[in-house]
């Protein structure tokens, strides 16, 4: 029987919000807290899995991506970056030192929300690294609607090659089933309900005139083949408006940078960036 | 029985070929297909309908509310209620409805409601749709987890309005007003008789019966159809233990009527088919975004008729489709009475919204539909539930003595003078 790659925990936030989350590495290992995407963590996190080697890698849900209730009273990007806090204050007992600096990486959504984070407490935060954030909106280069998308289109937005995406999002879902769609309806219902509170219609909630205050050492990272979010010119954007921050491209990726391409690679890119 | 004429008021010169050049009727349709001055002729045309059906006796005319739709372009359903109240004197206004979540402040509601029951003399019918996802959420970007909660905020905004007799503060989440003092308040007190819009929600049948309002299921996809779900509320209401008046549900059905059977087809066929195969061309995206039906809903197993699987439907049917499937109820008067009182007592109905102009028909096709319904059928269905008789709880109750359509016109061009009858009398 081979091991898990990661644990499981549950916790409860300082105002009460039940969650559940994964912990990849060894507790002596620095901490790196990480903010998933959208579509929340997937079975297998081969980023996270290789960070493992050199971090304690804290990845909490959000509410909807667990089996906990959505009705949290989390409702505006206020709401989301305080509890995104929350949630690194309730696991650092076990991981982060709360009253040191962090270290954070996030996802898409969970970039945006660590940009905020970052933003609202720049001191508290000691490194960053932005995997292809959400959170910017440039009128010469509209986002897809992701909330339109029909289920059989979303994993070639993702994904670079849309086989792999179909197997990482679905794993193994025939969505053709009535069931299955059903089954897959009621999940994104409670994921993608919870993103849009912050990131629908239009996913930018104005966190471009809070990233100038942004002082920790920034790695942003995109995928040259993110047909979600477009590197040209949306990675540009994101580098221009924070003061300390370098901009990656991965060739061979797409939107799911934890999957996409060269993920070991990738995992000691970051590594050296957080250290 | 209640009857209410109501027209969608489809775009009528959308191409034969629309299903296939678009993705769309609704949200993102080209906006080239509209043409104002085309638009001139078609609102009034419709209008000048629903000013017909009051006076052929409908006992109400109905209008609604959609946006950047190519089969319902009445963005603003007040206007042309508005128009209604003064060219009409005894049908109901059903105005079914504002969808109450877009609006800001939501005061707006009660305000200009209360307005087209004082225009009227207490006929409005109000209406309060949580409203589509193509119009709610993508046209008028309301997110779609808190859609609710903001609907459940602005009804309660509303009725406190239309109720309380002094100014008062309201602090919502969504809206916060330091003074709230509606001017004007409505004639039909406490408020006009509420009807809910809903496709299949739970949280809608619950509502509906919290507050004692009538439950309006407005499909196009026909009363064998409407079924299922019109059972699903019947049990509900059994099980919240609340009297079983059929005056509780409403239900909007496509109806046609002509001499004979072989002439409905003759004469609209087309017209339905242009309704089902072009009108109702959506894109199965913006039917149901995340977050916008509860998971209680989506577990009910209760789809939006507007689904891929629906859509596919949609554009093969063929007019017998339409007839064996219920979707359109048509035929001569006999045929058409004999499948209504099919439909008001197997579906449990009190008021029935007709849909008699659907698609591209011409104006003739309409009125001649529409007469031969009040003549002949109408007549035949009214007292389908006689121990029912006196259940008014759901239809307004105009002033007696009401300004009419009649008085208006009769002196409106009349020049003041210093010896004229003092206001009012």
């Amino acid at each position: 029987m081979t091991q898990p790659v990661f644990a499981v925990a549950e916790g409860r936030t300082a105002r009460g919000v039940n969650f559940s989350w994964r912990s990849y590495g060894s507790p002596d290992s620095p901490a790196l807290l990480f903010l998933h995407d959208v579509y929340g963590l997937f079975a297998d996190e081969p980023l996270l899995e290789a960070l493992a080697a050199t971090h304690h890698v804290l990845a909490p849900h959000w509410p909807g991506y667990d089996e906990h209730p959505t009705e949290t009273g989390i409702k505006d990007m206020l709401d989301f970056t305080l509890h995104a806090w929350d949630l690194a204050d309730a696991v650092g007992s076990t991981g982060i030192n709360r009253r040191a600096s962090i270290r954070l990486m996030g996802q898409g959504f969970g970039a945006m929300i660590a940009a905020e984070m970052a933003s609202v407490c720049p001191s508290l935060v000691n490194a960053m690294v932005l995997l292809s954030p959400f959170g910017l909106w440039i009128d010469d280069s509209p986002l897809p609607d992701l909330f339109a998308s029909l289920p059989f289109e979303i994993p070639g937005l993702w994904f670079a090659g849309s086989a792999l995406g179909a197997a990482t999002m679905f794993g193994g879902l025939d969505v053709g089933d009535p069931i299955a769609l059903q089954r897959f309806v009621i999940a994104n219902s409670r994921r993608l309900g919870t993103a849009g509170k912050v990131m629908f219609p239009i996913p930018d909630r104005g966190v471009s005139r809070r990233l100038p205050r942004i002082t920790a050492p920034t790695t942003i990272v995109w995928g040259a083949q993110d047909r979600l979010i477009p590197m040209h010119p949306y990675g540009q954007a994101w580098t221009s408006a924070i003061t300390h921050a370098q901009f990656v491209e991965r060739a061979d990726a797409g939107h799911a940078l934890g999957h996409d391409g060269d993920v070991i690679g990738l995992a000691a890119l970051i590594a050296e960036r957080l250290a | 029985m209640k009857f209410t004429w109501f027209n969608l008021m489809p775009w009528p010169t959308l191409p034969a070929d629309f299903r296939q050049q678009n993705r769309s009727v609704w949200v993102d349709i080209p906006s080239s297909y509209f043409d104002p001055v085309v638009a001139n002729r078609v609102y009034n045309t419709y209008m000048d309908q629903l000013e017909f059906a009051d006076h052929v006796g409908f006992d109400g005319i109905g209008v609604n509310e959609h946006h950047q739709n190519g089969y319902g372009i009445m963005p603003s359903p007040n206007i042309i209620a508005a128009g209604l109240a003064r060219r009409t004197s005894n049908a109901a206004i059903a105005v079914i409805g504002n969808s109450i979540a877009l609006y800001n402040p939501p005061i707006r509601v009660a305000e200009e409601f209360a307005m087209l029951d004082c225009i009227s003399g207490g006929r409005l019918l109000a209406g309060f749709p949580v409203g589509t996802a193509m119009d709610t959420n993508f046209c008028y970007g309301q997110i779609p987890a808190l859609t609710r909660e903001k609907y459940t905020e602005a009804h309660e905004l509303i009725m406190k309005a239309w109720s309380e007799p002094e100014p008062f503060a309201f602090n919502g989440q969504y809206t916060k007003l330091r003074y709230v003092n509606c001017w004007p308040k409505p004639i039909q007190q406490p408020h006009p008789p509420i009807y809910i819009p809903g496709g299949g929600s739970i949280e809608t049948w619950d509502f509906c019966l919290d507050h004692d309002y009538n439950y309006s299921y407005l499909s196009f996809s026909g009363y064998k159809a409407g079924k299922t779900l019109l059972d699903g509320y019947w049990d509900r209401v059994a099980a919240r233990d609340k009297d079983d008046s059929p005056y509780r549900a409403s239900f909007a059905q496509i109806i046609c009527v002509a001499d004979t059977d072989a002439e409905a087809e003759k004469l609209y066929a087309e017209h339905q088919l242009y309704f089902f195969n072009r009108c109702l061309h959506v894109y199965p995206g913006f039917a149901d975004p995340p977050g916008y039906r509860t998971v209680n809903t989506i577990k009910a197993g209760v789809l939006n008729q507007l689904r891929a699987e629906n859509q596919k439907m949609f554009s093969t049917l063929s007019w017998k489709d339409l007839i064996d499937g219920g979707f359109v109820i048509a035929g001569s008067p006999d045929t058409v009475a004999e499948r209504m009182e099919e439909m008001i007592k197997t579906l449990r109905l009190g008021h029935v919204f007709c849909l008699m102009h659907m698609g591209d028909m011409p104006d003739w096709k309409v009125r001649y539909s529409t007469q031969l319904f009040a003549d002949k059928v109408m007549p035949r269905l009214r007292n389908l539930w006689p121990e029912w008789d006196h259940d008014d709880r759901w239809w307004c109750k105009p002033l007696v003595d009401r300004v009419r359509m009649e008085d208006s016109l009769a002196h409106r061009f009349e020049p003041g003078r210093p010896d004229a009858p003092v206001d009012g009398q």
